[in-house]
């Protein structure tokens, strides 16, 4: 082998095709999550339906298929790519049209960090499923998603509708005092793990407790998990926590003037937002892409660098799906919240309980030195 | 005791067989909400998982493919009856639309060209659908049996308000004469909706129609 030829080996290697996988995973990622919308508009229209003993959307077909009723989502988004597009008068044009950008590129950036296997090596080349690996990791997530709330705000406002503006406030407020809760219990993670950067926090959730028990940060901290979970609903606007678009009141909230395609940006953005959340819950709390009892040296050893990937991958997907169908589950079991309970929940009790956490999970690791 | 409560003008509400007292204290775990969100969550996937198992017991009929029996004497489109020789019973007496409050029959009365020396016949007797009001005088009037709403068919819809002004040949022909008719209140049938479509699939006659129209039709 000549000099050469070495050289360019390695820096194809080491330069070029890292390079090229982070391209590939820069595509594939919002690709994935883009296209998983339909499947969980379908789901919570579907599930809804058998929630309320009704059979859901089932007539649109393609001769004479209907799919379980999979067509009705291909359907809307020809409907909605079709629509007129129509600005209120009193709308301020620019920001207008800026919010629905701005409200869909933070949920689908949100994504960047969370890994959905453990990196493998194939012939010296590492390969990650994460798209970035950052050392902030979480706090990132954080950052990013906290930017969505200026679109839901820039959309109640530049609409000019009474309506759309109670909503953007009612969404600055909820979604600014929730992320308070969100970032907090988290924070009890991050001490226990002593890392933020999710890969990081996934890999050593892959131990066992005393030998049986999975050290994942539901067993190791159920306070913060239940925290979190009722935060990250508040933080995508969903039932309960719906006020923002709460129908009976507002008619439709931040977004109800807006029709079309730029609808369907803010459609997409919650059902977005739900992805991340759960793929945040599951990367947290439930071993992320870890197979319960199988950690990752393990089932390299077992499955080899190409077929264990792919398994990490289903086990992430299986968890994270779970906790979307929960999502979808308690949207169809829960009434709204009034407006003071919301806050009042927030500030009142989630808050100090955040904080308490912190203080006792602190304790524990001093006097335990775990 | 609720009668005390009731006494003391504390109103209960009423549901499955129990009486829940609106002002009684919530229980600790109660206040706490999240035990009640979990009991939620049973009861929704309880629903969800029965009717997942169990999809053809789900009470929704496909409407325009299936359709729900309706009653031996409900009334639906008008048709008008034949005699054996094929033209219309109907003798253009006006008594259907004199009785008609909604005065949307429409009458040309004519004389048979064959020398018939009784009768008259309708040359032109069109029922506009949209402003029949499906109250059934004009069966109860007609002294001929020549008109009747025996066809079961209650979907009327069409693109433009002419096409819904029905004329003598559409009132005479082309419909079967009984479709999807039975007990609608069947307490054994499993599901009240009974396949029909008009290119020859499962019509079910009942037998007194069958008998009826043997001589009318």
């Amino acid at each position: 082998m000549s000099l050469e030829h070495y050289i360019s080996t390695y820096v194809f290697k080491t330069l070029y095709l890292p390079i090229m996988i982070k391209v590939i995973l820069a595509v594939a990622f919002p690709l994935v999550v883009l296209s998983a919308i339909p499947i969980l508009v379908w789901m919570e229209r579907r599930g809804a339906g058998l929630i309320q003993d009704r059979m859901g959307p089932n007539r649109s077909n393609i001769a004479g298929y209907n799919l379980l009723g999979l067509l009705h989502p291909l359907n809307d988004a020809i409907k909605m790519v079709m629509k007129e597009t129509l600005t209120p008068a009193r709308a301020k044009v620019l920001f207008y049209y800026l919010a629905p950008a701005l409200v869909v590129i933070p949920a689908i950036m949100a994504f960047a960090v969370i890994p959905v296997a453990a990196p493998v090596e194939i012939e010296g080349v590492k390969i990650p499923f994460q798209v970035a690996t950052i050392d902030p990791g979480l706090l990132y997530i954080f950052a990013i998603s906290s930017l969505g709330v200026y679109g839901i705000m820039m959309a109640g406002w530049a609409s000019g509708n009474k309506f759309s503006m109670l909503g953007g406030v009612r969404a600055a407020s909820q979604m600014l005092s929730y992320e308070v809760v969100l970032g907090i219990s988290l924070v009890s993670l991050f001490m226990i793990y002593s890392d933020c950067e999710p890969a990081a926090i996934v890999e050593a959730q892959g131990a066992l407790m005393f030998g049986f028990i999975p050290k994942w940060g539901i067993i190791l901290s159920p306070v913060a998990f239940f925290l979190f979970i009722t935060a990250a609903f508040a933080e995508c606007n969903r039932t309960p926590f719906d006020l923002p678009e709460a129908d009976s009141e507002i008619v439709a909230g931040h977004h109800l003037e807006y029709g079309g395609m730029k609808f369907a940006m803010f459609m997409m953005s919650e059902y977005l937002s739900i992805i991340t959340m759960s793929a945040i819950v599951t990367t947290m709390f439930f071993g992320g892409y870890q197979i319960p009892f199988l950690p990752t040296e393990k089932l390299h050893y077992l499955a080899g660098p190409f077929i264990s990937p792919f398994l990490q991958i289903g086990a992430f997907s299986v968890k994270t799906l779970f906790f979307i169908w929960l999502y979808i589950w308690a949207r169809w079991t829960l009434p709204r919240f009034r407006y003071d309970q919301v806050m009042k929940l927030c500030y009142l009790r989630l808050f100090p309980i955040a904080l308490a956490n912190i203080f006792i999970t602190g304790l524990v690791i001093l006097f335990f030195k775990l | 005791m609720p009668g005390d409560d009731n006494k003391k003008g504390i109103r209960n509400i009423f549901r499955d067989n129990e009486f829940i007292d609106k002002n009684k204290p919530l229980t600790f775990w109660e206040r706490l909400y999240f035990v009640e969100i979990i009991k939620g969550l049973a009861v929704t996937i309880r629903h969800f998982l029965h009717n997942l198992f169990n999809y053809s017991d789900l009470p929704t009929i496909d409407y325009p493919e299936k359709k729900r029996k309706i009653p031996l004497t409900f009334r639906g489109r008008h048709r008008l009856t034949k005699k054996p020789d094929g033209t219309p019973r109907c003798v253009a007496c006006y008594l259907c639309a004199t009785a008609c409050p909604a005065k949307c029959i429409y009458i040309e009365a004519g004389e048979y060209k064959d020398g018939n020396p009784i009768e008259k016949y309708p040359v032109r007797y069109e029922i506009d659908m949209l402003r029949c009001v499906f109250c059934g005088f004009c069966v109860e009037a007609c002294p001929c049996d020549a008109i009747r709403m025996d066809t079961g068919e209650y979907d009327l819809a069409d693109y433009s308000r002419e096409k819904l002004i029905f004329d003598k040949e559409t009132l005479m022909g082309g419909y079967p004469p009984v479709v999807n008719r039975g007990d609608a209140f069947d307490p054994s049938g499993s599901s009240a909706a009974v396949t029909s479509d008009k290119n020859g699939g499962e019509i079910k006659e009942d037998k007194i129609n069958k008998v009826d129209d043997a001589h009318v039709n």
